[in-house]
């Protein structure tokens, strides 16, 4: 049983936070349309699984509290009670007391020490007198007779039997007091897979493993396989009740129900409902399978180790260049490790939704503590990010809606004052373009005061009163990314203390992103976060320093150029050059490396683009293009060196430090 | 009793517990980090994982290390933080008792990096913190910011 227990627990924990996320999303959902009894319905069943699961495990508390649930639920679906505000209130507490004993259980490996007690009461008085027995639920009436419901089109079956295969549709119910039905479901379709291949089943494989079925489940299979074989086989799985199988042939004898007509009605109509309700947030069935987050880094890893060594190999190619069939080799070895990078760099994305599935939930709690109107719109929660900064880019997020809430929109009688509807609107929308993926925070509510900023800038001293009036809406927002300003005239719960967006910047660009701001008064304030597609692997320039070699990040690089000493310009003290009808700023990277410069040769120019805004970064020579591998330096160091974002394994092994752009041009 | 692996820096015997030294390597090439504390010499290519080197003679205030074919990197790790310690030479492996250490204080500042003192059969020997060493550049971070 403990080694039961040790296999399951990441599938335990993996479902078990799905079906909490999907509790607070229905709940959400049930609190704007309260007489949907189909959102409690697939409530109810969320918490009848967690019920089950957590039972299996032997997660006594969670058991509890989601039985309690069950219970009031079971009540609204029997019409004995109606929705209130104050029992979604409960319910939502019940869902965040679940998501505390996951906690601990992934921490400490038992749901012991989170006292439910007071949400236990608060659920008792919601619901008034509870069933001490507690009824136990019944599952959902199966779906179906006893006739096979999936069928193979005539072409595929006949050409299964061309190859002396045999195609069955079998059925498979499991016991229904099996709790833990997407991992005997997947233990079937494993033991299935050692004699024959699966087609098709229903539901879906991707639904099989959540769990997502009554007691059975349909497939077809082919194989080589006697009919008995196949039955004997999924037999010996545990908590498999029973098992049908039914063979499909070319002209079917047996099979004559209108469901089975050559055109195969893979869904009867009270399957295909209790599909939508069970997991109405999948748009699409994909095949897919869940892969360990190690195994993914591991593999990154190995890649990073093959593109050094590619890089590496390219390298003596270019020195070897009368070897026979090296150098087309090699290039076919690039070609190959280029398509495998965009596999290994798919493979690591993540839809950003895993990340703002858990907003609405924080903007309504957060609304009704501020006493706002808020309604969150979310867009393009399908974009995908890599991993790494999917991890990364919660907390920003979670400060500038808080922000966005605290700060940007105002109250409700405020909005009537000045003629908006009373309901503030705020917009999390995700979009990639080019290389990058961008993150808006958008409110529309009262705007950024430019006065109020910049006269709390020149107070501190970050900009001279007489300066302050040519500057632009821009450089006076990005103020509001210093570390210790606040414009807020009171000190929130919330937020005001003058932390947060300066560590939201920072984070950003520890990134190699950036957020900026804009703001119209009165109409709202919009931030807009600037992410690369992936960290790990960016084309580069190699510049030299001395005898030391660096990289700077393409994708920053605007040109490069060669500048004679007689075209550099001082300006007020300042090194400037000319660039397309500009002049930009001179910064010599040795000095900013701590290397003693030369102001009297002739320079090697990179200039650096942000926005558009350009910098000349003078370094002693250009030395190529190169792909290289960021990689940190571990978390000895607690915040990043300036002008330093990470280094990079070069060819001969030496270590490179990869340049930070942004740390140039402000 | 713990096993400790003793080195020598600046003529003193030191020892670490073996528990959170993952490696002892040859000096190899260092690339410079600007502006990082004056101690970290700069980051260095372990098999594929780049890592901070730690000067620990320039961290106890005895100057710079002085390279010789004797030099080595021991690999420290301790709570997911992992450098590399510039040591003058390795001695030998002792068991240390580290209950029984006899404690060491001084008015210095670098004195934090000490464990205690092991009075074995071959003399002195310093033990050394292991979360000291590794999170120095932190405290550093604190020190300067508090100023």
């Amino acid at each position: 049983m403990m080694d039961n227990n040790a296999q399951y627990m990441d599938l335990f924990v993996d479902e078990s936070r799905e079906h909490i996320s999907s509790l607070n999303d229905r709940l959400l959902e049930l609190e704007q349309s309260p007489t949907d009894l189909d959102i409690v319905n697939v409530i109810f069943r969320s918490a009848h699984t967690l019920k089950g699961m957590a039972g299996t495990m032997g997660f006594q508390n969670m058991m509890h509290l989601t039985h309690q649930m069950e219970n009031g639920l079971d009540d609204i679906r029997n019409h004995k009670r109606e929705i209130t505000p104050s029992i979604i209130d409960v319910l939502l507490n019940c869902v965040d007391q679940l998501e505390r004993q996951l906690d601990q259980i992934t921490s400490k490996g038992t749901d012991d020490g989170i006292d439910t007690s007071a949400t236990l009461a608060k659920l008792a008085e919601a619901f008034g007198q509870q069933n001490p027995g507690g009824q136990e639920s019944k599952t959902e009436p199966e779906a179906g007779a006893n006739v096979p419901t999936l069928t193979l089109d005539p072409d595929t079956l006949s050409h299964v039997e061309s190859q002396g295969k045999r195609a069955y549709c079998v059925r498979v119910t499991l016991e229904p007091s099996c709790s833990m039905k997407g991992v005997r479901a997947f233990m079937v379709m494993d033991a299935i897979g050692h004699v024959g291949d699966v087609l098709v089943s229903e539901p879906d494989a991707q639904q099989l493993e959540e769990g997502a079925f009554a007691d059975s489940f349909d497939l077809i299979l082919v194989t080589d396989a006697s009919k008995d074989d196949v039955v004997s086989t999924i037999s010996s799985v545990s908590e498999v009740l029973n098992v049908v199988a039914w063979e499909l042939k070319s002209v079917p004898p047996t099979v004559d129900t209108p469901k089975s007509t050559s055109t195969p009605s893979t869904e009867s109509p009270n399957v295909s409902k209790e599909r939508t309700a069970v997991a109405p947030s999948k748009k699409t069935a994909s095949k897919s399978i869940r892969v360990d987050l190690e195994r993914l880094d591991s593999l990154m890893n190995l890649f990073s180790e093959f593109v050094i060594d590619k890089t590496r190999l390219e390298m003596i190619t270019n020195q070897n260049k009368g070897v026979h069939g090296l150098s087309e080799t090699v290039q076919h070895l690039s070609r190959v490790g280029a398509d495998l990078q965009d596999i290994v760099m798919k493979i690591r994305m993540v839809p950003v939704e895993s990340v703002f599935n858990r907003f609405p939930r924080m903007v309504r709690d957060l609304a009704k503590n501020l006493g706002k109107q808020v309604t969150l719109e979310i867009y393009g929660a399908e974009t995908e990010l890599d991993r790494t900064l999917i991890d990364e880019i919660g907390d920003p997020l979670v400060h500038l809606l808080r922000n966005s809430l605290d700060h940007g929109l105002e109250t409700p009688e405020e909005r009537n004052q000045s003629g908006k509807d009373s309901t503030g609107t705020v917009k999390l929308s995700a979009y990639q373009a080019g290389n990058h993926v961008f993150i808006e925070i958008g409110d529309d509510g009262h705007g950024i005061n430019r006065d109020k900023v910049l006269k709390k800038a020149i107070e501190r001293g970050l900009v001279d009163a007489s300066r302050s009036a040519t500057l632009t809406d821009q450089q006076v927002f990005d103020f509001l990314f210093q570390s210790g300003f606040s414009t807020a005239d009171t000190i929130s719960d919330l937020s005001g203390r003058g932390v947060g967006l300066d560590v939201v910047k920072s984070t950003i660009v520890s990134l190699g992103g950036d957020v900026s701001v804009d703001s119209t008064p009165g109409q709202g304030t919009t931030f807009t976060i600037q992410l690369p597609l992936t960290l790990s692997i960016l084309q580069a320039m190699l510049v030299r320093l001395e005898d030391e070699i660096y990289a700077v990040p393409l994708n920053a690089i605007v040109q490069m150029d060669a500048v004679k000493r007689a075209d550099v310009h001082s300006v007020h003290g300042n090194e400037m050059m000319h660039f397309q009808d500009r002049v930009i700023p001179i910064v010599y990277l040795r000095e900013r490396f701590l290397l003693p410069s030369d102001h009297t040769t002739d320079l090697s120019v990179v200039i650096l683009g942000k926005g558009d805004r350009r910098v000349g970064l003078a370094v002693d020579e250009f030395i190529g293009q190169q792909e290289v591998v960021l990689k940190s330096f571990g978390n000895y160091f607690r915040t990043s060196l300036p002008g330093i974002s990470g280094g990079t394994i070069l060819g001969d092994g030496d270590v490179a430090l990869i340049v930070d752009p942004t740390a140039f041009i402000q | 009793m713990d096993k400790h692996i003793v080195f020598q820096v600046a003529n003193s015997k030191y020892a670490i517990n073996a528990t959170y030294i993952q490696s002892i390597e040859h000096m190899q090439k260092i690339t410079r980090l600007p502006g990082a504390p004056h101690f970290v010499k700069g980051v260095m290519n372990i098999r594929g994982v780049i890592l901070p080197v730690i000067d620990l003679c320039a961290q106890f205030g005895l100057g710079e290390s002085q390279f010789t074919p004797d030099t080595r990197i021991i690999i420290l790790s301790k709570d997911d933080i992992s450098a590399g310690i510039i040591i003058d030479s390795t001695d030998t492996v002792i068991e240390i008792d580290t209950s029984v250490l006899q404690p060491f204080s001084n008015e210095r500042l670098e004195d934090k990096f000490i464990e205690g003192l092991a009075l074995t059969d071959q003399g002195t020997i310093v033990v050394l913190d292991v979360a000291q060493i590794l999170g120095a550049e932190s405290q550093q971070l604190d020190t300067q910011k508090g100023a």
